[in-house]
């Protein structure tokens, strides 16, 4: 069987994946504090009998773009951006995960949570008592007026992290992980709003191009499919002699 | 079948909610004691398709992986408790709440709701009702010979009666507050109910705490904020177009796919 088809479908695989991609970043391109996949294509050279033609695709994950997404004025004290480069912390299972989504609800017992997650402080999650008004500062220090008034005290406050951007990663849940999971250290120097949503930082028209794109190269690919049928084609009829 | 079409798909659906919140939000624009909804997206989990680190060959390591995104969900609706523009009515009934409290009053059930709506009116037996007719709790009753009623800062409700130069007082209103209000849930008519969200209701006399004075003759709006809605939508209607165009670009691919080979 010719070898040509075999490459062309190496390449018309790997525009799916990059297209499955391409379509989670704009299916997220609302999602707040969401980062855009990058993807990258490798080449696999295979190295047989005659000469070294045959060069595979294969559609590799090349992290996470890190750029900073608009900011959304909500006014609600409880979402907090983050300016600049930063993390928040949230306790996962398996220790921390960072995210830039600053949304933050409470349960029921006042604890400070993100989707379900708790939000750590710096001296582990953080919990509000019942409050008038609440106020997190630049440095992520959580500040409340008690429900009787009275002088406003520190809670806590917010983990904010800023490790070596090259050693995160995304995880299946979606949250980032430092080093495979170890936990970062604090950073003094991440700025946090308050009453600011970071939107999602991915690029909607470079995502819809490369997705359209992809398609034609796509296109591309089943031409080659084609063509190696029809070379398939005309050798059976030499064969046959008809 | 192609990844990219579900992917899409969870996209359109998460707009699509998205708009039928600001839709609501919009409709509600003029509701007394409103608060608006916001939804929340979250990225849905990743499918590692091939393990960064994994072996390319004996010797070399995969430099990175793949991992692929199943798209977005609603991870839920909220409710946000910011305050409303507070409006002049001049009404004797009508009150409005400087704070965080709510006011309780019953269901025909007998189970106590939760509103911000502060306009109240007089039932046949004198009751302070809501405009639903579920009585405030706890009851006022406001006599039939009563001329002005009055509401102190502090719940305390008074009228001057005819023939009589004092006021009498009429009973207390008192006002509740939840630890975390976003986790009530709306029940429509401007009625909020507890759930295990929102932990349980803290009753207390206005002006205590958070829960703030009550104003007579004024009336919180809706929090609604007109031209936040309009943004909201145009980035809405764009993002749900985006994802259209890629399950069509997708469509093509397979569409291409099926017609040449």
């Amino acid at each position: 069987m010719d070898k040509l088809l075999y490459t062309a479908v190496s390449g018309a695989s790997r525009t799916l994946e990059a297209q499955a991609i391409r379509a989670n970043n704009l299916a997220n391109a609302n999602t707040a504090g969401f980062r855009a996949d990058l993807e990258r294509v490798q080449h696999h050279q295979l190295d047989g009998v005659g000469q070294p033609t045959r060069v595979l695709a294969q559609t590799q994950s090349a992290g996470t773009s890190l750029s900073s997404g608009a900011m959304m004025a909500t006014g609600r004290d409880l979402d907090v951006a983050i300016q600049g480069e930063g993390w928040f912390t949230v306790q996962v299972d398996d220790g921390e995960a960072y995210t830039r989504a600053g949304g933050f609800t409470l349960t029921d017992d006042g604890l400070l949570q993100l989707d379900g997650r708790l939000v750590m402080g710096i001296d582990g999650p953080l919990q509000l008592p019942e409050y008038r008004e609440l106020e997190i500062s630049k440095d992520g220090s959580v500040s409340v007026m008690p429900a009787e008034g009275g002088l406003t005290e520190e809670i806590g406050q917010l983990k904010l992290v800023n490790p070596d951007s090259a050693l995160m990663s995304k995880a299946s849940d979606g949250l980032m992980r430092f080093d495979g999971g170890v936990a970062a250290p604090q950073d003094e120097e991440v700025a946090t709003v308050s009453g600011f949503l970071e939107g999602s930082n991915v690029q909607a028209i470079d995502e819809l191009l490369a997705s359209m794109n992809l398609g034609r190269q796509f296109e591309v690919q089943i031409k080659l499919m084609k063509s190696a049928e029809t070379l398939a084609q005309a050798g059976n009829r030499l064969v046959r002699g008809s | 079948m192609q990844s990219a079409l579900w992917v899409s798909k969870t996209g359109l659906t998460a707009q699509d909610t998205k708009m039928t919140t600001i839709a609501n939000n919009l409709a509600n624009v003029n509701t007394t004691g409103f608060k608006r909804d916001r939804v929340n997206f979250n990225d849905l989990f990743y499918q590692t398709q091939r393990q960064p680190g994994a072996m390319a060959d004996q010797e070399n390591e995969l430099p990175s992986g793949l991992q692929l995104g199943t798209g977005v969900r609603v991870s839920g609706t909220q409710k946000v408790f910011t305050v409303g523009e507070i409006l002049t009515t001049g009404q004797p009934l009508d009150m409005a709440i400087m704070g965080n409290g709510f006011f309780q009053v019953e269901q025909a059930n007998g189970d106590f709701a939760f509103t911000r709506d502060g306009q109240f009116y007089r039932n046949a037996d004198g009751l302070m009702v809501t405009s639903e007719g579920m009585p405030m709790t706890p009851a006022i009753e406001i006599p039939e010979e009563a001329l002005s009623v009055t509401i102190g800062s502090d719940g305390i409700v008074s009228a001057q009666m005819a023939g009589d130069a004092e006021a009498q007082e009429l009973g207390q209103i008192t006002l509740v507050n939840f630890t975390n209000p976003a986790g009530l849930e709306a029940i429509g008519n401007n009625l909020y109910r507890e759930t295990a969200g929102s932990g349980v209701a803290l009753e207390g006399i206005p002006g205590d705490g958070a829960l703030g004075d009550l104003k007579q003759g004024f009336l919180e709006g809706a929090n609604v904020n007109v031209v936040e809605e309009m943004v909201e939508m145009i980035s809405t209607q764009r993002a749900y177009e985006m994802n259209a165009k890629v399950v069509s670009s997708s469509d093509d691919m397979l569409k291409y796919l099926n017609q040449v080979l």
